[in-house]
């Protein structure tokens, strides 16, 4: 008895110690992050949800914005950064990335169960002002956001339980997932064929014939279905039910514009949901009188565009807001920025820049760049701005976290030399999480 | 108070008086508005002006079509356009009925389809052929799906034993109509032919298989008829087999298509379609004149290229061959014959598809020969309606009909017209300035510099 009771003693020792050491850490090291804040002084602020401060303070704090305004007083404690002539804006929030290889393969691919953030892409990725991604799977599958922080592997998904996302073309199996799934039809046996005009003056010998296509068509239906939400149909089921109600966006790939119009047929019958849709500016050009009646949002590369089959441009964000679409931007890359025409040139910096410096390289201190072209050829500032942030946020169901400089928001913003859509300026610093994690020292 | 009175009443009166013989003559067109809004809400357009070539009837000139939810609501001369409605001005234009390709190759899919996958959802509306169709004047196609025989869109599969597979399976079509950008009002029938290869019915073998299916589909509607004769209960089980389409042939429920060139093929084609009593449009004909007598009782129709020639066959004593007085030969016979395009497969390499232009021009080669101009009209557009079973839709600008019309800057068979606008289900579709994909000119602007030269 004694000696059991000793073992026991001794094993609650064990367990006991490192735990109080733990909690002891944990709480210095909570301390240690309220009383320290970071402070950016005088800075001009773009809000995104107040519009644009002119000279202000923010003061950050446990990984959270906890002040802006040009009136807010900066703790005793705070580190100051003197931001003097500078810009601060919310960090740039990709709603549709293939970062980190999250290719899938199966029915139904849950991208935070398959998530690998140790990856240079990600490291790679911190100069570009990219502060968080919604990782999207190439089939139908859910996504996840993650936010940019290589250092901090363990804790960079902030959402596992993303969108739905659906690729969709038009063929009748692609189709069909879409279907079931907005009329939460369980699939499998109950798979039903397509509504098919039938002939007029039937006689006997057709009507048979017909009997043995429906056969054909059930059979098809019921192979289509199991392809479709089915098999781990209870991983997507709720996930449509959500998307059913509009609580959250349903995120779709469109192969071309005439899966648009077919988009369009069903989702006419489906008012409440709300679609975010992965396109390009010539297929939103064809479209857009569809795309007016189900009114998605538009996940666009902010790049000009020609129309289809022609040599004109086209600023598909700017078509698309006049149109009263919402638009979020997707694929901003310095690699993009290189490629623009006049980039460099109209830069100054072909004489300027070093020999060993690559396009990306040179490019990368002002990647708002491409987006600063489509606010050049008319697409409100504003809109521009939103693109690269709120909206982001908005289709991810995060908009309450990310994509605006306000109170209790996480503090993933950048710093810029002077205005983020001057090509000019430079992105100097980036914060995600309260934290700094690159420096532009060029 | 009596003089004011008086006054008011003769006011009154005046007004109903000068009223009255006012509003008599705009009654005819202020009521037919408020009579077809009961029907159907939707708006009016009216061309007007236009030489219509109605196709089944005669000839209106300077005449008007009201168009209204897709449909041509009338047609004719003195028709008061209603108020409200949009005038599309075609003064000194020729209207036509839209143009109808029997053949053409993939156009406006791009989905796979074929097994669960349904043409209806494989649509691609801005297939930029379309628009090129649209610009030559053709609104309908019958397009082909799939390579044709085992694979495609066959519906039934092949229960026969002995005929290699899939050799009188049906190559996949679809008809769909031009609408540019639109999938509403595009598809419009599924195989509107049981389309064979003709190398099919080639040889000794083919005819002896084709045969045996033929009788096999007789035997399986005789089964039927016993069953059905007996009720339901009957024997169920020992129901022959058969291909489902050829089935359909022999009840008179789809027609045969095929392509036979030479007299003998055409013979061939003919003594199959008598002893078992189907119906064939054959494709080609090109020694169909020699034997038009012989089409005609058969009930044969055809599918012409007035264009190609076929030399005559080496060693025959008779005489052989083709010539470009085809579709005389044909039209006096009483043959009924549609005109297609010179490839088989359409191709659309050049600027607006060269060979596609040529189809009022291959009509204008059949009146060359000695063809009428209203049958060489006919051939594009109510004889392939008919073939295809869409005359009720298509082929001729009457009321009821869709409304597929043509605008055309001159004569619908002079090589100088262009497509000037082309109306599908009642809606522009293709706009020569707007679209710009065939040359935008003026041609008065040379009649002008003649004029100036002399």
């Amino acid at each position: 008895m004694k000696i059991y009771n000793q073992k026991t003693h001794f094993r609650r020792w064990v367990v006991e110690i490192p735990a109080v050491v733990a909690l002891l850490t944990i709480l210095a090291w909570g301390q240690e992050l309220k009383e320290r804040a970071v402070a950016i002084r005088g800075a001009a602020i773009e809000t995104i949800s107040g519009g644009r401060i002119e000279k202000g303070n923010v003061v950050v704090r446990g990984g959270k914005i906890e002040a802006v305004g040009a009136e807010v007083e900066i703790p005793d404690d705070a580190r100051v950064i003197e931001a003097e002539g500078m810009t601060v804006m919310p960090g740039i929030i990709d709603p549709y990335s293939r970062a980190g290889g999250v290719t899938g393969g199966g029915e139904f691919v849950r991208v935070a169960d398959q998530f690998y953030p140790y990856q240079e892409v990600f490291k790679q990725m911190l100069p570009w002002g990219i502060t968080n991604l919604s990782i999207t799977p190439s089939s139908l599958g859910q996504t996840a956001v993650i936010a940019i922080t290589p250092d901090l592997p363990k804790t960079m998904v902030i959402n596992k339980d993303g969108n739905l996302f659906l690729p969709v073309t038009n063929s009748t199996s692609s189709l069909r997932v879409l279907r079931d799934g907005l009329a939460l039809r369980p699939a499998g046996p109950q798979g039903q064929g397509p509504e098919i005009p039938t002939r007029a003056g039937r006689g006997r010998g057709q009507r048979r014939g017909d009997q043995t296509q429906q056969q054909q068509r059930q059979r098809a239906g019921q192979r289509a279905g199991q392809q479709a939400a089915g098999g781990p149909s209870s991983m997507a089921d709720p996930l449509w039910a959500k998307v059913v109600k509009g609580e959250q966006y349903l995120i779709v790939d469109v192969a071309n514009s005439a899966t648009i119009l077919y988009l369009g047929e069903i989702l006419e019958k489906y008012p409440e949901v709300k679609v975010a849709l992965n396109t390009n500016g010539s297929t939103v050009f064809e479209t857009l009188e569809t795309l007016k009646k189900f009114k998605p949002l538009l996940i666009l590369p902010p790049r000009i565009e020609n129309q289809p089959n022609r040599q004109y441009r086209i600023n598909a964000a700017r078509i698309a807001h006049e149109a009263g679409l919402e638009v979020a931007f997707t694929g901003l890359k310095p690699e993009a920025a290189a490629a623009m025409p006049g980039m460099r040139a109209g830069r100054g910096q072909r004489a300027a820049a070093p020999p060993t410096r690559g396009a990306s390289e040179v490019n990368r201190d002002v990647p708002l760049f491409p987006v600063a072209y489509l606010v050049k050829a008319g697409l409100p500032r504003e809109i521009a701005l939103l693109a690269l942030t709120l909206k982001p946020a908005q289709v991810m169901g995060l908009a309450d976290r990310l994509g605006t400089m306000e109170p209790q928001k996480d503090a993933n913003l950048l710093i810029f030399s002077g205005d983020p859509l001057d090509p000019a300026s430079r992105l100097l610093r980036v914060m995600v999480e309260g934290k700094f994690v690159y420096e532009n020292k060029n | 108070m009596i003089l004011v009175m008086l006054g008011l009443a003769i006011a009154a009166s005046t007004v109903i008086a000068q009223d009255r013989p006012l509003r008599r003559p705009p009654q005819p067109p202020q009521t037919t508005p408020e009579e077809t809004e009961e029907e159907s809400p939707g708006p009016i357009i009216a061309i007007v002006g236009g030489k219509i070539y109605t196709v089944t009837q005669e000839i209106i000139r300077e005449g008007t079509i009201l168009v209204q939810d897709g449909k041509i609501l009338k047609a004719g001369q003195d028709l008061a356009v209603p108020e409200g409605a949009e005038v599309i001005d075609a003064a000194g234009r020729h209207l036509v009925p839209g143009f109808i390709a029997l053949n053409a190759s993939r156009i406006g899919v791009s989905g796979t389809t074929g097994g669960q996958n349904l043409v209806q959802d494989a649509l691609n509306p801005f297939d930029q052929n379309m628009q090129y169709l649209l610009g030559v004047g053709i609104t309908t196609v019958c397009s082909s799906t799939g390579a044709g025989g085992q694979r495609g869109m066959r519906r039934t599969p092949q229960p026969t034993p002995t005929a290699p597979e899939g050799v009188f399976g049906s190559t996949g079509q679809i008809v769909l109509k031009m609408t540019y950008g639109d999938i509403e009002g595009m598809f419009v029938k599924e195989n509107p032919f049981y389309a064979v290869r003709s190398a099919s019915f080639r040889g000794g073998l083919n005819c002896f298989n084709w045969r045996e299916e033929l009788k096999r589909a007789q035997s399986f509607i005789k089964a039927q008829d016993n069953q059905t004769d007996e009720g339901e209960g009957g024997r169920r089980g020992q129901r022959p087999s058969a291909n489902q389409d050829v089935v359909r042939l022999l009840q008179g429920e789809a027609v045969l298509r095929t392509d036979a060139q030479t007299i003998d093929q055409i013979r061939d084609m003919i003594i199959f379609s008598r002893s078992y009593g189907y119906r064939i449009i054959l494709e080609g004909v090109d020694e169909g004149w020699l034997i038009a007598d012989e089409l005609g009782p058969a009930g044969v129709a055809a599918i012409i290229t007035p264009r190609s020639t076929m030399t005559p066959q080496a060693g025959r004593e008779e005489i052989t061959g083709g010539t470009m007085e085809l579709a005389m030969h044909l039209e006096r016979a009483g043959v009924p014959f549609a005109i297609n395009a010179q490839s088989g497969s359409v191709s659309l390499g050049g600027m607006a598809g060269r060979d596609l232009q040529g189809l009022p021009l291959q009509a204008m080669f059949a009146v060359s020969g000695g063809c009428s101009e209203k049958s060489a009209l006919a051939a594009l557009t109510i004889v392939p309606a008919r073939m295809m079973g869409l005359q009720d839709r298509i082929g001729s600008i009457e009321a009821g009909k869709d409304a597929d019309i043509l605008i055309l800057d001159g004569h619908p068979l002079d090589y100088k017209t262009y497509v000037e606008k082309a109306l599908v289900n009642g809606k522009v579709y293709y706009d020569r300035a707007a679209a710009r994909i065939l040359p935008v000119f003026d041609r008065s602007f040379y009649e002008q510099q003649i004029k100036i030269d002399k």
